[in-house]
């Protein structure tokens, strides 16, 4: 044994008690000003802090929360805070606080230096009301100038972005160019073939078989009349094949011509958008009135969620195995009695002056230990707040109820209550604003506002990366009704030389595409197929006529052969009766 | 400096300053630090051990340095050593009532390579004892005299740097 060692370790174990008695406060503080700071994005500061050894705690003094809108205003002021904190899970550097109790709690106050962090999301919320300031008031002017001014169609008008047009010269090239192959087609083989069967059917229809000497000549005339038989087969055949292409082309170009109309119509739309005309309907309005800032302040909340995600995990993402520093190995987690989350803070509750209140319980970044939902609630004059965040499940879950009076909309302030509820990437609720002073002076002027407020109600459902807002204001019908007014005459007179330019430049075209097919249905093809008919009729005839002469011809042959048959047996009969006599 | 001053006294407690035993025993502590993860909790005890005991510190501290080099390349075997033991169906009553003392997860023991290293740096600690004392006493028999014939020795011995050391301690 060395005592000298013993000394330097008393000595080691002296400088470290000091340490901590001494440095723990100013640790302490850095630690909340530092983390406080990082997690609400504008300066947490605390005037000091105490260390209670004995039972455990820390008593906070000044506790300033910056606002992260105004330069020089706290969001929120506690004059002063007790922490009781459990001992023992600070040997597995874990922080349990049991519960926090506080006084003096002040929204609003004044404070001397900036509370601003460098934050280029300020910035661009900043630019977002801007853009919106802008994008109203320019559109307000322009729907004044469209009202005032003339809506020139015909500056906006060029017949080359006519896609009817185009359709419609590609069926007037096709017509032309199935009228130059088949407008002259040759006809000779149908008229020879027709000839061939009208002289083969003179000849059977002149044959006659009266006896024996015919029956030759007439076996000889219909083997002749075959031929023509063969050919006109061979001609229909051909001919059929022939008017079956061509009643496919023209079955594709009044196809064609059916889809004109809708082209045609697209032309109107694609034209009416060129000259910008606004959509006068409620629902579009609203949309395009309010939409961007209701985005722009539901992003600001779902950003509230993401960061509350990021600080009380679900408990999937902690599942893992631990990887150790000096990487490789693996934690093994034994069953504990009493299992302490990191950190968990029990309760808290911070009153103060006109009933204000912020009450906290089971608040933790690994809740599925704690087993209970945090729950974060806030009541002031102006305001009241819910906040729930379940994390027992799988799925991490939040819900937001709340009213607060003097809520920032652009540049006015309203009442805004908002009831949310978020499950995994699924979100599902409703925000609704009301306030005065919302709209731009020329808008307010230009619909006579007077003192009416501005009423906003947005629901909104659907994926993260896929939501759906439904927009309403009672601002909707106002605004259509003042627009439709202000600009329906002149959007029924643009609509009018739309359609007379688009008709002018296609319809004429189409009537005589329309004529021009007609008129090569009527003489090409129903020609044709009257022609290819008649061929069939006189190939029938020609058969059947055939057919009859055959029938006539054995019948003669049968009868001929039977006679002389009746002869030579009369013959014998009569030859044996002269025998036998 | 105090490199040189470590290998001073090196050198020193094994020409004879120092007990075999308290070279050894030195040494052995030293292992401890350097084969398991350098900041796990049992250590603080080990130096205080250190501290305590009638060890060479030297030693250990040229011990705990040899063999942090070694113990980074075993690691994978401490994994395979401690995950064995946290495992092993026989021993999770013992290592459950553990994990339920309020400070003894702050021993990181739960850690595969921590209990692996541990496990393993214990288990060399008597053969490692046994050997150092009678290398150190070999050492003062047969091999003193040609160590500090070496080339080295006497380049180090005859440094400037070391003479100015001498000087200063003076």
């Amino acid at each position: 044994m060395r005592w000298k060692g013993f000394i330097t370790l008393a000595v080691l174990a002296a400088l470290l008690f000091v340490t901590a008695v001494f440095f723990s406060d100013d640790i302490i503080e850095q630690a909340i000003e530092k983390s406080g700071t990082g997690m609400w994005g504008a300066r947490v500061e605390v005037s000091g802090v105490d260390v209670v050894w004995s039972p455990l705690g820390v008593r906070i003094n000044g506790l300033a929360v910056a606002s992260r809108k105004e330069e020089y205003k706290n969001a929120l002021y506690v004059s002063g805070l007790k922490c009781m904190l459990l001992a023992a899970p600070l040997l597995e550097k874990k922080i349990i606080i049991e519960d926090i109790s506080g006084t003096g709690l002040a929204f609003n106050t004044d404070r001397k230096s900036s509370g601003f962090l460098p934050s280029a999301k300020r910035e661009k919320r900043e630019k977002v009301k801007k853009e919106w300031k802008t994008n109203m008031s320019s559109w307000m002017q322009d729907i004044k100038g469209r009202g005032l001014g003339k809506i020139d169609v015909k500056a906006s008008f060029d017949v080359n972005e006519l896609a009817s047009l185009k359709a419609l010269e590609g069926i007037e090239n096709s017509l032309s160019g199935f009228r130059s192959m088949y407008g002259n087609y040759d006809t000779s083989d149908l008229n020879k073939s027709s000839d061939e069967l009208g002289r083969a059917i003179g000849m059977i229809d002149d044959l006659k078989i009266k006896d024996a000497k015919d029956l030759e000549k007439a076996g000889k005339k219909l083997k002749e009349a075959q031929p023509a038989l063969e050919n006109a087969e061979k001609t229909g055949k051909q001919l059929g094949k022939d008017l079956k292409e061509m009643q496919s082309s023209v079955s594709d170009l009044e196809k064609k011509l059916r889809e004109f109309d809708d082209l045609r119509q697209a032309d109107y739309r694609r034209m009416m958008e060129k000259l910008k005309l606004p959509s006068l309907e409620t629902q579009d309005i609203a949309r395009t009135v309010f939409g961007p800032l209701i985005v722009d302040k539901f992003n600001m909340i779902m950003e509230y969620r993401d960061k509350a995600r990021k600080y009380i995990p679900a408990k999937k993402e902690k599942g893992k195995p631990e990887v150790k520093e000096r990487e490789k190995g693996e934690d093994i987690i034994f069953y504990r009695k009493k299992m302490y989350p990191p950190f968990h803070l029990k309760k808290a509750l911070v009153s103060g002056q006109d009933n204000a209140k912020i009450e906290c319980t089971d608040i933790s970044d690994a809740p599925w230990i704690t087993g209970k939902p945090a729950v974060i609630e806030a009541v002031y004059a102006d305001f009241s707040f819910r906040a729930e965040i379940d994390r027992t499940g799988d799925v991490p879950g939040e819900k937001i109820s709340g009213r607060l009076d003097n809520f920032r909309l652009a540049d006015s302030t309203g009442v805004m209550n908002i009831d949310l509820e978020f499950s995994g990437d699924m979100v599902k609720g409703s925000i609704s604003w009301v306030g005065k002073g919302l709209l731009p002076a020329d808008w307010a002027s230009y619909l006579d506002l007077g003192d009416t407020p501005v009423k906003i109600d947005v629901s909104v459902s659907g994926k993260d990366d896929n939501l759906k807002f439904d927009i309403r204001s009672n601002l909707d019908s106002m605004l259509s009704a003042k627009l439709k007014k202000e600009l329906a005459k002149k959007m029924e007179e643009a609509r009018g030389k739309v359609n007379a330019l688009i008709d002018s430049n296609v319809l004429g075209r189409k009537n005589k595409v329309m004529g021009d097919l007609a008129s090569f249905k009527s003489e090409k093809l129903d020609r044709l197929n009257s022609e290819k008919d008649q061929l069939e009729r006189r190939k029938k005839e020609l058969d059947k006529k055939i057919e009859a002469k055959k029938k006539e011809a054995k019948d003669k042959t049968d009868k001929l052969k039977k006679d002389s048959e009746d002869k030579i047996k009369k013959g014998a009969e009569d030859k044996l009766k002269d025998i036998f006599k | 400096m105090i490199w040189i001053k470590l290998i001073k006294k090196l050198f020193k407690a094994l020409n004879a300053d120092a007990s075999p035993a308290e070279i050894a025993a030195g040494v052995i502590l030293g292992s401890v630090i350097g084969l398991t993860p350098a900041f796990a909790l049992h250590n603080l005890l080990v130096v205080a051990l250190i501290i305590v005991l009638r060890v060479n510190v030297s030693a250990a501290v040229f011990s705990s340095l040899l063999f942090s080099a070694v113990g980074a390349g075993i690691d994978p075997v401490s994994h395979i050593v401690g995950k064995k033991l946290l495992l092993a169906p026989g021993l999770n009553g013992f290592w459950t009532s553990l994990y339920n003392v309020p400070v003894a997860p702050l021993l990181a023991f739960n850690n595969t390579v921590v209990l692996g290293s541990l496990v393993l740096s214990l288990v060399l600690m008597i053969p490692l004892f046994l050997f150092t004392k009678r290398f150190v006493i070999v050492y003062r028999e047969r091999l003193q005299e040609k160590v500090q014939k070496f080339k080295l020795v006497k380049l180090l011995k005859a440094s400037r740097l070391y003479k100015l050391y001498e000087r200063f301690k003076s």
